[in-house]
């Protein structure tokens, strides 16, 4: 039987090993970055180290909670962050980012996020994204 | 029985529990829960390669527990790290 954490917790033992430089994974929980992440099934590999780019997926702290979304842009000081499923957007500081997701794992099959296969569906995904909701507007009307 | 190197113990909250640590991450979706005697246990594990009788003298030693109260928390201890495959196989 698998027992539940308090997530505040849980989260508070991730970042401690993430500050000690180490690599950590955990199963995602929620389906805002669905397609790519699914709720309990994928493992996401998170490190510390990183460079801020544009579509890769970063874990921070937004409103006292943790979350794990898509970096989509900047906006003066404030950088943009979208979960896949989401249509609402997060400003967060620089600073507000814990790690990113250099990694993960779904049925069995590793991702590398610097794979360019992964990055092509991730762009081809975002082009939907912006078409899907074209489509939705003039079917609106 | 001897505990594999590749199991860490952590402090999730005020629970203590077991991840492994496998293709250089620390995978905190393979957690085991232990208490504070299942703590000592895989503490001692990790050190040395020790039989059931061995524990059992060495946790009678440490707490003040009776006989059959001991064997029943190795007994679980044992049964929980068999059933995650924390032993080294050589050691079991």
């Amino acid at each position: 039987m698998k027992k539940a954490f308090n997530n505040s917790d849980f989260f508070i033992s991730v970042l401690k090993e993430l500050e000690k430089g180490n690599k950590v994974s955990f199963l995602v929980k929620g389906n805002s970055m669905s397609p790519f992440l699914v709720n309990g099934k994928t493992e996401v590999f998170l490190k510390k180290n990183y460079q801020l780019k544009r579509y890769e997926i970063y874990l921070f702290k937004y409103h006292d909670k943790f979350i794990l979304h898509r970096y989509i842009g900047k906006k003066k000081d404030n950088l943009i962050f979208r979960g896949d499923n989401n249509n609402s957007l997060e400003y967060v500081s620089e600073d507000s980012i814990i790690a990113n997701v250099y990694q993960f794992q779904i049925n069995g099959k590793t991702i590398n996020t610097n794979q360019f296969f992964y990055k092509f569906r991730v762009r081809c995904f975002i082009v939907y994204r912006v078409f899907r909701s074209f489509i939705k507007k003039i079917l609106k009307r | 029985m001897k505990i594999k190197p590749n199991y860490l113990l952590k402090t999730i909250g005020e629970n203590i529990v077991v991840v492994p640590l496998k293709e250089e991450a620390i995978r905190f979706n393979g957690i085991i829960a232990l208490n504070k005697t299942g703590q000592y246990l895989f503490q001692t594990l990790q050190k040395y390669d020790l039989s059931k009788e061995q524990l059992l003298t060495i946790v009678l030693n440490k707490y003040n527990v009776e006989k059959a109260l001991a064997i029943r928390d190795i007994d679980n201890f044992i049964e929980k790290c068999m059933g995650n495959k924390l032993f080294d196989e050589k050691s079991i």
